[in-house]
């Protein structure tokens, strides 16, 4: 074996030349994280659903590994900034019996009033959540219900519950971006500490403010780098406005060595509107009033259309506006379509659904749920095989 | 634009040097005439030549090291070509501050200077329009905590072949951020070297105090004493209807001489 390089010329990485690369024997989706304060619209809708069946159809013929820990979520301003206002406004309010929509209207009102939270209150909020896993009751409540909705809509496997430690500290994660030069560190001026963006042409990116507060970027960090293996795959799933964090995110990892992919998912709009959940205005398209929709279709076909649509009429770049009739055509073909007896004596159809997956995994690392949703359930499917129907139902 | 631009305006200053002489006049009084002296210096301009106008620095910071912040300042002041010193000096050698790393930036926006530490990089003086790519890159520095300065008297040297001058300046520190801090000391330093109060090889002995006593710098602020003084008088960022000696830099070398 011969290398490219004289190995002079290497040994300041520790990549191996690219002739010799390790093959990648996992892939590691990582969907951008959400914080437990409203209810799921139908963007998380498409990003949970294009989730789970990513995972779920790659896992079919590679090694997955999905990452969600709510404690990235948790430990973030975003969350704490809101439940500490409620423990202002409301100390006494019981949140275990409280609805999705009702919490999500006080976090529509905390972002209209703008209040601007003592930094050092929210202090002793960030060391719980980030050393006991501490969640509010009102984000306990917002997960229970989620959990709840999920279920039903056969999304189980993402670990909703999973609240552990962080796989690295904060502390060890500045020493470890510091030590590669990474970080434009004003600690000590009293300032923030800017990711250094600039060297690969993107803009300075703060990641921890002046106030000690570190944004949603470093739980991120602190979770997936210390996962980097030379065997892995990291995907990124995150909403299409978040392209320039990802793009940064996608280059600090590599910089540690990983191999990493993105998909950069478009919101849904709400009557025509595209907007953050913290504006609110998702009314009648939340998913608890999804599952509770009046319909005659049982569970299997709401599973199944719910997917026809988020991920099979929607696009990963879609700007179509949420369309419930669209959604319930989708439903009441799944119905039609699971109540035909799959015609599978051969298996043909089987190995072809097989074949299909593995040619959509080495396109893109991993099994894309539009290309396999519109290339097995289009128009002139056939009714879905066993493993069709393990995937979407 | 993200960046804080530290030009003043100098028209707020109270209006009217009074004519006595400076011994007679009181403490505030001597502040705005030092602060007008200047304005006037700055409207006169360097030169005869017509200058363009609305220039302005950026200086990116990735680490602040006092002594070389003040020579980089000097450096890159001297540096400047003659058909733009005038057009930043009459705009108040406007300067914003960036956080940044000067590296990362310079394959895309080369520097004119640069700190052998390579912590600083000076960019301009350019239009704005100019600078704004830059700035957009980039964050406008923030830098509340006090100035941190090291103990004792400290001197550091401007670029080129020792002369043997020594320049002393002194500049507060007390109450000063480190944000205010680079302002102060860059409009200082900057204005000097322009006018050619400070020169290459010079040596910059800088006297860091709480805060400089008008009443011990009488003589220096003495108006007539102008052409071998350079002041930094400004509002006080909490008192904006006070005005405080921020600093103060006196040379051997009289303005335009070298």
């Amino acid at each position: 074996m011969t290398l490219d390089h004289p190995p002079l010329l290497t040994p300041h990485t520790h990549k191996r030349p690219q002739n010799f690369p390790e093959p990648v024997t996992e892939l590691v989706v990582a969907p951008v994280t959400i914080t437990p304060t409203k209810p799921l619209t139908p963007t998380h809708i498409k990003g949970l659903l294009w989730t789970d069946l990513l995972v779920k159809a790659s896992a079919r013929v590679t090694g997955v590994r999905l990452v969600w820990n709510d404690r990235m979520a948790t430990l973030t301003t975003q969350s704490t900034a809101f439940w500490h206002y409620l423990d202002l406004t409301e100390p006494c309010t019981d949140w275990s019996g409280e609805s999705g929509t009702r919490i999500g209207e006080r976090y529509v009102r905390f972002h209209a009033e703008r209040r601007k939270p003592d930094p050092r209150a929210l202090d002793d909020y960030l060391t719980r959540a980030d050393d006991h896993g501490w969640v509010h009751p009102a984000g306990r409540r917002m997960l229970d219900l989620w959990r709840a909705d999920l279920e039903v809509l056969g999304v189980d496997g993402l670990g909703l519950a999973e609240n552990r430690p962080l796989a690295g500290t904060a502390g060890a994660m500045i020493e470890a971006l510091a030590e590669r030069g990474l970080l434009v560190d004003h600690r000590r001026f009293g300032g923030p500490v800017h990711l250094d963006g600039p060297r690969w042409g993107m803009p300075l990116r703060q990641l921890i403010g002046g106030d000690g507060h570190a944004n949603y970027l470093m739980p991120i960090l602190r979770e997936l780098v210390p996962m980097v293996h030379s065997d892995r795959l990291f995907l990124l799933v995150h909403d299409e406005e978040l392209t320039a964090d990802y793009l940064l995110l996608e280059r600090v990892l590599s910089e540690f060595g990983a191999k990493v992919t993105r998909l950069a998912l478009s919101r849904v709009p709400v009557n025509g509107t595209v907007r953050s959940s913290r504006y609110g205005g998702w009314d009648g398209a939340t998913l608890a009033d999804l599952s509770a929709a009046p319909g005659t279709a049982g569970r299997a076909a709401y599973r199944l259309g719910m997917r026809m649509y988020f991920a099979g009429t929607l696009h990963r770049r879609s700007a179509q506006s949420f369309r419930m009739p669209l959604l319930r055509r989708c439903v009441g073909r799944a119905a039609r379509l699971l109540d035909r007896a799959p015609v599978d004596r051969d298996e043909t159809a089987g190995q072809q659904l097989m074949r299909t997956l593995s040619r959509l995994q080495a396109q893109l690392g991993y099994v894309d749920p539009y290309r396999l949703t519109t290339s097995s359930l289009g128009r002139r499917s056939t009714p879905p095989t066993p493993l069709l129907r393990a995937l979407y139902t | 634009m993200s960046g804080t631009l530290s030009g003043e305006s100098p028209e707020k200053l109270s209006e009217g040097l009074p004519g006595e002489l400076s011994e007679e006049l009181p403490e505030a009084a001597l502040l705005t005439a030092a602060a007008l002296v200047r304005r006037n210096a700055v409207r006169d301009g360097l030169g005869d030549a017509a200058a363009p106008w609305g220039l302005g620095v950026a200086v990116v910071v990735a680490d602040l090291d006092v002594a070389a912040f003040l020579a980089g300042a000097a450096d890159f002041a001297l540096a400047i070509p003659a058909d733009v010193r005038d057009g930043w000096y009459r705009s108040y050698t406007r300067t914003v501050f960036l956080a940044g790393t000067p590296a990362s930036v310079a394959a895309r926006h080369p520097h004119r200077h640069v700190t052998t530490d390579t912590r600083l990089s000076w960019h301009g003086p350019a239009r704005r329009g100019a600078l704004l790519p830059l700035s957009r890159l980039l964050r406008a520095f923030h830098g509340p905590a006090p100035i941190d300065v090291p103990p004792g008297p400290l001197t550091t040297a401007v670029s080129g072949t020792p002369s043997g001058r020594t320049v002393d300046a002194a500049i507060a520190i007390g109450g000063v951020s480190t944000h205010e801090y680079l302002i102060h000391a860059h409009h200082l330093i900057a204005e000097a070297a322009l006018r050619g109060l400070i020169g290459p090889g010079d040596t910059i002995r800088v006297d860091h105090r709480q805060t400089l006593d008008v009443a011990e710098f009488r003589d220096v602020l003495d108006p007539a004493r102008a052409d071998r003084v350079q002041t930094r008088v400004t509002h006080r960022g909490t008192d904006p209807g006070r005005l405080r000696l921020y600093g103060l830099l006196t040379s051997a070398r009289p303005e335009g001489g070298h």
